[in-house]
């Protein structure tokens, strides 16, 4: 594939399917509005545009206080997932690697558990709950990592995932452990831990923002070096490239993401697999190309998978993490299948 | 060049090279021949920075070690015996990587690093295939992709490291060739280690035979691959044919085994009884 001639139509067919999750989950809901009036209401909002929205105030209300912030949050929760999934298949020239398998994610649930259970009132602090919560994702992709490489036996790729799978367990078992001795604070984690984009107004967006910001911002900075890294360690040496120094930013970017993702949606599986490898089918496997795509794609993934988790019983609503895992699951199945192992 | 003084390289404490002395004129080819295990890709490696050794090594009259690895890709490229191919990459792609000391850290290739990975491409013949992914290529053709990597760098001295290895005839001769033409035609520096003592000898200005990780033998091709020479240091009894083009062509000998057990054991060897081998009892 040709990069520099692909990228920019691709670029903005993802923009355009960020947009179209956004108005289908706008317009979705108990109280249906109309299509056009949400997108005058919303393009009335960009600057430089001169257009005024016909809204009313009640469905006005309904649109930025409660829909919007969950819709941007799911955004923000599906790109920062898609893209740090890729980052660690790119870091560790391995194609099953996701922040969920890794146990980054639930590295970062027992963190956020330890913050919410002994923080007192840092339960509520934008920058404890994700920093811990930072903390136990390092601490859990770490542990995968060395218990990983430490195999005797089996394939490289196989162990790293096993490895992660089995920290993932053990983190989560100490995870629900903390959280049932301690009785005030377990419906808080509960609900928390089933993996939803629920919202009170604005404040879940703000508070993983700056952390999304930063993440994606080093994440794309180091796509071409991804690319470097996939030729091994001594040859990407021999290219000038200083490779350790490289894992351990884009692992640290990626993880600092999936942290403050985790610290707001609780555990949403295998976004970080469905995202980037559809985008790999697209635009071929470079990350200079993946990994933006990823980006843009995921958030587009996760706002119609919520969209999805809560017209399907409403209304009741699923849990989020539940339709990802009815998508992902079998897609993952076929990932192995295809044989992208040798990558 | 390439100038290594007394280099010895010990890797987990067992001696791995011990007092090479080289010296590879610029614009020609060098190969290091010599049995399995002789130290010819330690060789090749120490004078990539990529193992710690004791003695001297200069690439360009400057030690590589002194340079930061980014500046030393611009000047040496090295190309591995088992390069690590992402199978779905694109050959563009793959190539593109050779760029790598010439783009800033964090920054994305110029129309100058494409414009580089095109000429490459032409020059290796795989300008048509440069969409492909890797895995959909031939032995030969992955071979030109790795040659063409190591191109875009735009290095003054290449190390190839059995360049031809798991290669028919036909594709071993056109590698070598290519190299040599662009060696010929660029004034590229070449530091091979090749096991076909042939195409050492058809190939290279000058050899360095290693045994045991010391030098044993260095000079033309001539010079070097003598019947007394490799039968000592290979234990193979060959015939050496002197191409009237000037190459060297190394023919083993059938029997050659046997005819070696034969003069250790002291003229003793002597041939199964033929009653023996058919089964019938005398």
């Amino acid at each position: 594939m040709a990069p520099t001639i692909l990228s920019a139509p691709v670029m903005l067919v993802a923009l355009a399917c960020l947009c179209g999750a956004v108005i289908a989950g706008a317009v979705t809901g108990p109280v249906q509005l109309h299509a056009g009036q949400v997108v005058r209401e919303l393009a009335g909002h960009v600057p430089f545009l001169d257009i005024t929205s016909d809204l009313s105030e009640r469905d006005a209300a309904i649109l930025w206080q409660l829909r919007m912030p969950r819709i941007v949050l799911g955004a923000l929760v599906g790109a920062m997932l898609s893209a740090s999934g890729a980052a660690y298949q790119g870091v560790f020239r391995n194609p099953l690697a996701d922040p969920y398998l890794l146990g980054a994610a639930s590295g970062a649930a027992l963190g956020a558990t330890l913050a919410i259970t002994y923080g007192g009132q840092g339960s509520t602090d934008p920058i404890q709950v994700p920093l811990a919560a930072f903390a136990g994702a390092l601490l859990g992709v770490g542990m995968a990592y060395v218990l990983g490489r430490s195999a005797r036996t089996g394939s490289r790729i196989g162990s790293l995932i096993l490895a992660g799978v089995a920290v993932a367990s053990f983190l989560t078992a100490v995870q629900t452990y903390l959280s049932q001795r301690d009785d005030e604070t377990f419906r808080q984690v509960y609900r928390w831990i089933l993996g939803r984009l629920a919202t009170s107004g604005w404040r879940e967006v703000l508070l993983i923002l700056p952390y999304v910001a930063v993440s994606s911002v080093a994440l794309i900075l180091h796509r071409r070096l991804l690319d470097v890294v996939s030729v091994g360690d001594e040859e990407s040496q021999s290219l000038g490239v200083p490779t350790a120094r490289v894992r351990l930013v884009v692992v640290a970017a990626a993880s600092l993401g999936t942290a403050a993702a985790v610290a707001v949606s609780g555990l949403i599986g295998f976004v970080g697999i469905i995202v980037p490898h559809t985008v790999r089918l697209i635009v071929g496997s470079s990350y200079r190309l993946v990994l933006p795509l990823s980006l843009v794609f995921g958030g587009a993934f996760l706002v119609l998978a919520d969209l999805l988790a809560r017209t399907v019983i409403a209304p009741a609503e699923l849990p989020i993490g539940v339709v990802t895992a009815f998508f992902g699951a079998p897609f993952f199945a076929v990932v192995l299948k295809t044989g992208k192992g040798a990558a | 060049m390439i100038c290594l003084r007394d280099l010895s390289v010990d890797v987990e404490g067992r001696p791995i090279l011990r007092g090479i002395t080289l010296m590879v004129e610029a614009g020609s080819w060098t190969s290091l021949i010599g049995p399995n295990g002789a130290g010819k890709t330690t060789l090749l490696r120490a004078v990539a920075g990529m193992v710690p050794f004791t003695g001297g090594v200069r690439v360009g009259g400057v030690k590589p070690k002194a340079l930061t690895r980014r500046k030393l890709a611009r000047i040496l490229a090295y190309v591995p015996q088992n390069p690590v191919f992402p199978s779905e990459m694109s050959v563009k792609d793959y190539v593109l990587l050779g760029r790598t000391p010439y783009i800033a850290y964090l920054g994305t290739e110029s129309p100058r690093d494409l414009l580089v990975v095109a000429g490459v491409l032409e020059q290796v013949g795989l300008e048509r295939h440069a969409r492909r992914r890797l895995d959909s290529l031939s032995g030969g053709e992955l071979q030109r992709a790795i040659l063409a990597r190591a191109l875009a760098q735009q290095a003054r001295v290449i190390l190839l490291d059995e360049p031809t290895r798991g290669m028919d005839i036909g594709h071993q001769q056109q590698v070598l060739e290519l190299v040599d033409s662009l060696r010929a035609d660029q004034g590229i520096t070449v530091l091979s280690a090749i096991h076909d003592l042939t195409l050492a000898g058809q190939f290279s200005n000058r050899l360095l035979l290693l045994d045991g990780g010391r030098a044993c033998a260095a000079g033309s091709p001539r010079e070097v691959l003598t019947e007394e020479l490799v039968l000592e240091h290979y234990r193979a009894p060959v015939k050496i044919v002197e191409d009237p083009l000037g190459g060297i062509a190394v023919i083993p000998l059938r029997g050659g085994g046997q005819a070696l057990e034969g003069q250790e054991l002291g003229g003793r060897f002597e041939p199964h009884p033929v009653s023996r081998v058919h089964g019938i009892e005398p």
